[in-house]
């Protein structure tokens, strides 16, 4: 291995350090790892993969026309970053606190990042995140394997416990991961029932990429797909039909709004603090969210959830007399 | 797909060379620190990066560095490579969705400039695949972050969860801690005179003061949410009603029956707990200690006197 790591290095230091285009003979006879007496397919082979890991490190190797390679310096190295003390703060701030975190799937290519633009994770912010609560590590690497392979548009195979306790196998085409209230969550066309499904990271087993053909794409992820569509707040779940919301928040709460509503509906400022105007499917949870994000919250319309909110304060009431 | 070790290796050796500023001596842990590793293995690449460089090889073509102690010297300058290297497409994924988890979506101007500088990556192509999705304010993310680092007391309005009030407080911010997307600050509060933790999203504005403060030795950072030192209460659910388990860190259940389930849940003050309850609709009730009880009614009686005034 260490020939291997030895090789590629020297590659990335050659190329940047080429003031003209070279070739890959000279490349072959000028840089220490490739093996002497290796026959020319098989050089050709161990070239390209290698060109092909340092493009995936940020080394933007260009071939001419002439055949000779050089390094895209433009594309290579960063240029025009300038970050006030401010902007560092907060991103090293940021990046170090997730890359301590097991459930953040890209801990070490954001420590890696920071490494790049920043000099490493040097911080006086002391912190630390917890952004997944089931199973941190194990949601984590999950996570990590479905970005892959939904980068690469590989399928997924894994086994799935769904809310009532059943498994079973799926083949999927992952198009998009999201977080969400502690939970990752998998968008993907379920390939055995052809419909796009969302399944909870935390109810999977192993997850394992198609390894078949591995520079070849599966599939194609749908144009103009976001997986931010399929992030509701817990009355936009569920079987019911849907429904649109109308709910108020009073001036002394309109400022959590933008945080509390997530991006959902469309909020208007009226004179009496802001209306949000939001497709809900559950109406007792409508309820329930309401009173457990008030006071200050209150639901305008349909008028079946308004009358849950008082029928259900009033039974809390009554309960606890 | 997961790079094979030697890329992985070779991939590290080039961050490395970033790292590495000619005349400096680095202490071996903070590259290990910074690369995600431990100090052997950083030992290991940093030997073999002394092994590398460019034709002809003579010494004064390599990597110019050795590994003295706990410490790495760097008696020169690179043979290549010394601007710093833009970022994998992987690298500005990472980057963008914990910025995104710290409220900065792809329209952010940090954002935006950001990966513009270091990477060929459109954040909004990130951001269709890969949502953190946090419900922060940006702004108040960094004035926090900047407290922090600085040692800077900050003045904040906060409002109580569950309340309608808000207090001023100046508090000396400690620690940035985030559990489940959402972020808290822990710090020392002169108005309550003990260090309290605050949801940054309660925190209506946040103002530096210019006044630096001393920084306490502070135990390292854990959990927003500890829930062993706080009072417990009994809560019993109707049969049918799904428990709030994730909602509620430190739940348990001590019992079940034909007519629901009784758990027992930590809580750390009246207000929190009773809007929690109510929040069931009438389908939770506590059943002890009393003073909850009796703030539960006082809560509901308070909102429904509050719904039938709107």
């Amino acid at each position: 291995m260490t020939e291997a790591v030895e090789r590629l290095v020297n590659l990335a230091l050659f190329l940047a350090a080429s003031r003209a285009p070279v070739s890959a003979e000279r490349i072959r006879t000028e840089i220490i790892g490739y093996p002497e007496g290796q026959d020319e397919a098989a050089f050709i082979r161990m070239f390209e993969r290698d060109k092909d890991e340092l493009r995936g490190m940020g080394i933007a190797i260009e071939s001419t026309p002439e055949g000779t390679y050089r390094l895209d310096t433009e594309r290579t190295f960063v240029a025009g970053l300038d970050l006030s003390a401010e902007e560092e703060t907060v991103v090293r701030a940021t990046a170090t606190v997730f890359a301590g975190d097991p459930s953040f799937p890209f801990g070490n290519d954001l420590l890696f990042a920071l490494a790049k633009i920043s000099g490493g994770p040097e911080t006086d912010v002391p912190a630390a995140a917890h952004l997944a609560d089931e199973h941190p590590e194990t949601q984590g690497a999950a996570v990590g394997t479905l970005a892959s392979a939904s980068m690469a548009c590989k399928t997924v195979s894994f086994d799935y416990t769904n809310a009532e306790g059943r498994s079973a196998p799926h083949v999927v085409e992952g198009y998009g991961l999201f977080l969400h209230a502690g939970r990752w969550y998998l968008v993907g066309r379920d390939t055995g029932r052809d419909e796009v499904r969302v399944y909870a990271v935390a109810r999977m087993g192993q997850p394992t990429p198609n390894s078949v053909r591995p520079r070849t794409p599966d599939f194609e992820r749908p144009a103009g797909f976001d997986v931010g569509a399929y992030v509701g707040l817990p009355f936009q779940y569920g079987p019911g039909e849907e429904f649109d919301a109308v709910v108020r928040f009073a001036p002394s709460v309109a400022w959590r709004a933008v945080v509390l509503t997530g991006g959902s509906g469309e909020l208007r400022a009226e004179e009496d603090g802001l209306v949000w105007h939001v497709s809900a499917r559950d109406e007792t949870r409508l309820a329930r969210w309401v009173v457990a994000n008030g006071p200050g919250v209150s639901i305008e319309s349909p008028p079946g959830a308004a009358d849950l909110v008082r029928s259900g304060l009033a039974g809390v009431v009554s309960r606890h007399a | 797909m997961p790079k094979a070790p030697a890329a992985e290796q070779a991939r590290r050796m080039l961050v490395l060379i970033g790292l590495l500023r000619p005349g400096a001596q680095i202490p071996l842990a903070d590259l290990a620190e910074a690369v995600g590793v431990s100090v052997e293995q950083v030992t290991a690449d940093l030997e073999l990066l002394s092994l590398c460089g460019v034709a002809p090889y003579y010494p004064n073509d390599l990597v110019p560095l050795y590994v003295e102690g706990e410490t790495v010297n760097v008696f020169g300058s690179m043979p290549a490579l010394e601007r710093r290297v833009r970022l994998s497409p992987p690298e500005a994924r990472a980057l963008a969705a914990a910025l995104q988890a710290a409220g900065r979506r792809a329209d952010d101007p940090l954002v935006s400039r950001l990966l513009r500088a270091a990477s060929d990556a459109d954040p909004h192509d990130i951001e269709r695949v890969i949502r953190t999705a946090a419900a922060t304010d940006p702004g108040r993310h960094a004035t926090l972050a900047v407290a922090v680092d600085r040692c800077e007391a900050v003045r904040i309005n906060y409002q109580t969860g569950g309340t309608e009030e808000f207090t001023e407080r100046i508090i000396e911010p400690l620690a940035l801690l985030n559990e489940r997307g959402t972020w808290y600050v822990e710090g020392y509060c002169r108005l309550a005179g003990a260090v309290r933790t605050f949801r940054a999203d309660r925190i209506q504005a946040a103002e530096l003061t210019g006044e630096l403060f001393e920084r306490q030795p502070v135990t390292p950072p854990g959990t927003a949410l500890p829930t062993e030192a706080l009072p417990r209460a009994l809560v019993r659910f109707d049969a049918g009603v799904e428990l709030p388990e994730r909602e509620w860190p430190g739940l348990s259940v001590v019992s079940t029956d034909a007519g629901g389930t009784v758990v027992e849940v930590p809580y750390a003050g009246t207000a929190w707990i009773s809007r929690r309850v109510a929040s069931f609709l009438g389908a939770a009730e506590v059943l002890e200690p009393p003073g909850v009880r009796e703030a539960v009614a006082r809560f509901a009686a308070a909102e429904v006197a509050r719904v039938q005034r709107a």
